[in-house]
């Protein structure tokens, strides 16, 4: 009986959990990568700001298609800044040989990236996540809700 | 003018025949870059009908981005990238504004041009191919770069006062470096790179600016380059991106244009600093320079802001000292603003205006107000159309109208 309450319980929270889930963006890493980052630090790395993890190591990160809502929310919660400002911004850096991080098609594209490179960073939608990597930080966005891919 | 020496006479056949060279190889740069835009033209859906697609699924994404070559070493670049055509030739991936990249070689080809119309209220009106820039960026590995950027001047100008068209293209090296990065708060450039001074100098190409015409306290008081070294970084205080340079032009001048005389020995510094996403941006350069024993020294202070629509920037710069033409001090105030919310067919149309002060030292000080419109249709697209009011003409700096039209490839 007691058991039955607890999953009761557990399947309540976890319906009620689902809708913030469903409109959550989670930060990834590899699950080797020990670093702890804010919203901040994470805004300067897909700006090509800070360039290097603490160790050292190059940052890769990788990006959604320009035309994805899930990057258009990324850059909207994270980067504070509208498609327009961004191209601005990226062709000021092109000038000085600085390249946008390159992009992939798809959460299940960059997971099982940034699943096999320790030097890579990725955002994917918070459903899509699981233990192939390291979820760095859940970022919460504003209505409208992500699409599903 | 001096008289040409034999010396003299075998450096400019050197100079003519590498000039020839650079310029073939310019022209073939050109061609196949023009092969590939036209190509890509045919091949990849416009812009907006990628925006308009239905979002990509695993089934659709190439398969070094789905598959198992995802997992090591660089992501393979998504065919639709920025939304903008893309030519893919085996290791070859072309990318609108961003350049060709060489499979993962590290070396990537792109560059700029402007086309200039030019109508002072009073003189001619000129039109003007005014120059073809080549850029190049090679990055072996993690921790070193390479970069170039070559400009081929003066390719052709009209006068409406008669004369015909007139062309005599000059190859010159903007920029020429390379960089060892040692962290983010330490690196190192050796080469000819742009003086590290304000924020309009570390960007003063045409596609790059808000305005068809460029403040005076940068056109007239400053060395836009410096041969030499340069030690830079980053710092990350308390959520902010505090930017570092320090430099010094410890050899002569590399590959001077016709019209500039350089400093011959300068040492700099510049630090800046802005919020994570660069809302706020604040910096302060001092710059000493030495030519012909004499000294001047030139400080200033920059800040930028950036708002949800609204960007403000403003610089000053004052420089005083013992060599000519180095004394004066100037400041301006420079505004974006899109007219999206206005009408949906504004969209990517910007009011821009700055409104500065010069005072050239020994000459009277002129006011100038530029004003005009900054259209933005396609990231590798920049139309501009501005007008200048002077207060006082003083040789280039009088009331006229400008347009250009850029081209990032």
């Amino acid at each position: 009986m007691r058991a039955r309450a607890v999953a009761l319980v557990a399947l309540a929270l976890l319906g009620a959990a689902e809708p913030l889930r469903a409109d959550e963006l989670v930060v990834i890493v590899h699950p080797s990568r020990a670093a702890s980052l804010g919203a901040d630090e994470i805004a300067q790395i897909f700006l090509r700001q800070r360039r290097r993890w603490p160790g050292g190591e190059a940052i890769v990160p990788v990006n959604h298609a320009a035309d994805s809502a899930l990057r258009a929310a990324f850059a909207r919660a994270v980067l504070a800044q509208s498609p327009q400002q961004l191209s601005v911004y990226w062709n000021r850096q092109y000038f000085h040989g600085v390249l946008p991080p390159a992009t992939l098609a798809s959460d299940e594209a960059v997971k099982r990236f940034v699943a096999g490179e320790r030097r890579a960073i990725g955002y994917i939608r918070a459903r899509a996540l699981d233990a192939s990597v390291r979820a760095l930080l859940h970022i919460p966005v504003s209505p409208p809700a992500l699409p599903r891919d | 003018m001096s008289a040409l020496t034999p010396a003299n006479s075998a450096h400019a056949s050197t100079r003519t025949a590498w000039v020839g060279a650079l310029r073939a190889l310019a022209c073939a740069l050109l061609a196949l870059v023009a092969l590939l835009a036209g190509r890509a033209a045919y091949a990849q859906p416009s812009a907006s009908e990628a925006t308009e697609a239905v979002a990509p699924t695993d089934e659709q994404a190439p398969p070094a981005a789905a598959g198992t070559e995802a997992t090591s070493g660089e992501p393979a670049t998504d065919a639709r990238a920025e939304g903008e055509p893309v030519f893919v030739l085996g290791p070859l991936v072309y990318r609108a504004a961003r350049g060709l990249a060489f499979g993962d070689s590290g070396l990537t080809l792109g560059g700029f041009s402007t086309f200039e119309i030019e109508r002072p209220d009073r003189g001619a009106t000129e039109l003007a191919l005014d120059g073809l820039n080549f850029i190049a960026l090679y990055e072996p590995i993690d921790s070193l770069r390479a970069f170039a950027e070559l400009e081929i001047g003066d390719l052709a100008s009209w006068h409406t006062d008669g004369g015909g068209v007139e062309s005599s293209p000059s190859a010159n090296f903007e920029r020429l470096y390379a960089e060892y990065s040692a962290s983010n708060a330490l690196n190192f450039r050796v080469g000819k790179f742009l003086t590290p001074v304000g924020q309009w100098n570390l960007a003063p190409a045409e596609p790059f600016v808000w305005t068809a015409t460029q403040p005076a306290i940068l056109e007239l008081g400053l060395d836009e380059h410096q041969t030499g070294l340069a030690v830079f970084g980053s710092f990350y205080p308390a959520k902010r991106v505090v930017n570092y340079w320090v430099y010094g032009q410890v050899v002569d001048a590399f590959d001077v244009e016709s019209d500039e005389t350089p400093a011959e020995r300068s040492v700099g510094a510049r630090v800046e600093s802005s919020d994570a996403r660069g809302v706020w941006t604040l910096g302060a350069s001092l710059l000493a320079s030495e030519r012909d024993g004499a000294w001047s020294t030139t400080g200033g202070a920059d800040a930028k802001w950036r708002g949800e629509r609204l960007e403000l920037s403003s610089e000053l710069l004052l420089s005083g000292g013992d060599i000519p033409g180095r004394d004066f001090w100037g400041v301006f105030v420079e505004a974006a603003y899109p007219l999206d919310r206005l009408s949906p067919k504004l969209a990517k149309l910007y009011l821009v205006g700055r409104a500065e002060h010069f005072d050239p030292g020994g000459a009277r000080a002129t006011q100038l107000l530029d004003f005009g419109v900054t259209w933005l249709p396609r990231v590798w697209l920049n139309f501009k159309a501005g007008y200048r009011a002077a207060i006082r003409d003083q040789g280039d700096l009088r009331d006229g109208l400008k347009v250009s039209l850029s081209v990032l490839f």
